[in-house]
């Protein structure tokens, strides 16, 4: 636990190189690692985007949302039927994808404005389970269970991103592109409001917030980025069926965001790094990777339940390992009360 | 002086419960209103009421010479009227400074477009609403702690904090809910010192619930008493402190009835 806060101190007191040279890792990369691990990292981008609008979502302003995985499938079935039979260009999908994502978003919440946290969760996993029955039924449109395939790949100015190392850097920019509008917004009143809602509902209204309009909008920005994502997933493995977006999917997502530490911007990217390495880690153990994998999230959630780069006031009350901490001293107190009652 | 808030039969049922029934008063402008009134006399519901948190059944409220009866909660703040809670509604996992940035949220006339692309707007907006923030701080002495986080602060700091996030709107009305209470005397004294100061300097008008009847007597202008919902006496300090339906409030009925 302590390691991490180091780590922490010392990355605040050197930020800037830190962050020159790890710019600069990201960007070798593709020429250090071989070919598998080149198209793990752009999953890994991929991913820190669902992270990122997840967070958004859960992380700050506090709705459990369990069923991210529709906007993210949401996002990829329109660029996939946009592109495969209209060819539209690249951006102008990407967009779309976003808005009927954010528009699936915003209808989904106008009934769980009047849910506590819990209900959300329940809501939106069941909206998960409509879009894939619609997915599966609606043959027509997305070719059913067997799904969409041929989707070309993203044509932009006149370049068309064919290699993996083209992909590589295409994901990147678009996840640093995100991460910092997402960035900009937190850092606003914006960003407060989210995470006031969060902690306090009623002390936020109090100032003036209209709550509900709050939470709409963070909903509709982070399935709006759930939509994003899952465009560039559909571009990025040109083939998608209702299995990619299932349920065991939304749980990684849910993973992602607390294991990296709810309300943490950073929390969402380094979640997703250790939540899609992890099983990389273990894979000399073959069918027990998933289980031994499992069994480190258990720890790291014992010892550290804000997440990796959660922040110290966010877990107070939760932290297991505090609470036997606590619990041993008290029972240290006892023994030496009780002694110089002998006494 | 004119009266800055009037209140007109205010009653607030919840569906046979009497909470408020029938409770009228006014605040001069920029005096110091003290409700007091045993446990469950309605109090914080009359604050409830006026502040949008219910709506009341029946009754009017104006303030400023603006009917404001059943408003939304969010609407008040344009009003003029800040308050705080009996309970602190605060944001644990926010800093100090952040905590106190939140109220200056409808000061802050920049958009959604503005805070994505932090625009020239957004950017004066924010600097202004960081430096409100600090100048409130200063005003409670607070400025030292603005980076802490609000859970890691003794409660009576904790306090303070929401103080300051309800004296950033630049209210003209403030409602206070005991300040006080879970506070030591010397943190009490200090806090209400602080009301009392802010009050001079920024010419507000206070209202304010509270059972330290020490505080009460020195600091309040006005006295309303509440019970069972009725207000069953008003007048000066010295007045109340005489008023015999007050004190079988408190104290409970003359022996002899009980007895016959």
């Amino acid at each position: 636990m302590t390691v991490v806060n180091r780590v922490q101190q010392l990355f605040q007191k050197y930020k800037l190189p830190i962050l020159i040279i790890l710019g600069l890792i990201v960007l070798a990369l593709p020429f250090l690692v071989n070919a598998s691990m080149v198209r793990l990292l752009t999953t890994v981008f991929i991913y820190s985007l669902t992270a990122l609008g997840l967070m958004l979502i859960f992380g700050f302003t506090g709705m459990f949302c369990t069923g991210f995985a529709a906007f993210y499938g949401t996002g990829a079935y329109v660029t996939a039927i946009l592109a495969t039979r209209y060819g539209t260009n690249f951006f102008i999908t990407l967009i779309c994808s976003g808005i009927v994502a954010g528009v699936v978003g915003f209808i989904i919440c106008v009934p769980s404005l009047r849910l506590s946290a819990d209900f959300v969760g329940l809501l939106s996993t069941a909206l998960l389970n409509i879009f894939l029955a619609i997915v599966r039924a609606w043959t027509d449109v997305t070719n059913g269970a067997s799904g969409i395939v041929g989707i070309p790949h993203p044509v932009i100015f006149g370049h068309e991103f064919k290699s993996k190392e083209e992909y590589y850097y295409l994901m990147l920019v678009m996840a640093v592109i995100v991460y910092l509008l997402i960035r900009n917004v937190l850092n606003s009143k914006i960003g407060l409001c989210m995470k006031g809602i969060r902690d306090n509902e009623i002390g936020t209204i109090a100032v003036g917030v209209k709550s509900r309009q709050m939470k709409l909008l963070t909903f509709t920005l982070g399935s709006f980025v759930g939509g994003v994502a899952g465009s560039l997933y559909a571009y990025y493995i040109s083939a998608i069926t209702p299995d990619n977006f299932v349920f065991a999917i939304s749980t990684t997502f849910v993973q992602m965001c607390v294991i990296g530490g709810l309300g943490t911007l950073s929390g969402a990217v380094v979640g997703t790094v250790f939540v899609t390495f992890l099983p990389e880690v273990f894979r000399s153990l073959a069918v027990y990777r998933l289980g031994v994998g499992g069994l480190v999230m258990v720890i790291l959630m014992v010892i550290r339940p804000q997440g990796i780069s959660g922040s110290k006031a966010f877990a107070a009350d939760f932290s297991i390992a505090d609470r036997i901490r606590q619990w041993r001293l008290k029972r240290e107190q006892k023994k030496v009360a009780a002694t110089e009652l002998e006494v | 002086m004119s009266n800055l808030l009037t209140v007109t039969d205010l009653k607030m049922h919840f569906s046979g419960v009497k909470a408020v029934d029938g409770v009228s008063f006014s605040v001069e402008e920029g005096s110091l209103l003290g409700i007091i009134g045993p446990n469950g006399s309605g109090k914080t519901t009359v604050y409830n009421a006026l502040t949008g948190v219910y709506t009341p059944t029946s009754g009017q409220v104006m303030f400023d010479g603006k009917d404001i009866t059943g408003k939304p909660m969010y609407s008040m703040v344009r009003y003029g009227i800040a308050r705080t809670f009996q309970n602190l509604r605060h944001y644990r996992g926010m800093t100090v400074l952040e905590n106190v940035m939140m109220g200056n949220y409808s000061n802050d006339r920049s958009g959604f477009v503005d805070a994505l692309f932090h625009t020239p707007k957004f950017k004066k907006y924010w600097k202004e609403t960081k430096e409100r923030a600090r100048e409130v701080l200063e005003l409670v002495h607070l400025e030292d702690k603005a980076n802490e986080y609000v859970g890691s602060l003794p409660y009576g700091l904790q306090k303070r904090v929401e103080l300051c996030r309800a004296l950033i709107t630049d209210p003209k009305l403030l409602m206070l809910d005991e300040p006080t209470a879970g506070l030591n005397l010397s943190e009490a004294s200090e806090l209400i010192h602080s009301v009392m100061e802010v009050k001079e300097k920024r010419h507000l008008t206070v209202t304010m619930i509270e059972h330290n009847m020490k505080v009460m007597m020195s600091s309040s202008d006005h006295i309303i008493v509440l019970d069972s919902g009725k207000k069953i006496a008003e007048g000066l300090p010295a007045e109340i402190q005489q008023n015999e339906l007050v004190i079988s409030a408190y104290l409970g009925k003359g022996v002899g009835r009980h007895a016959s």
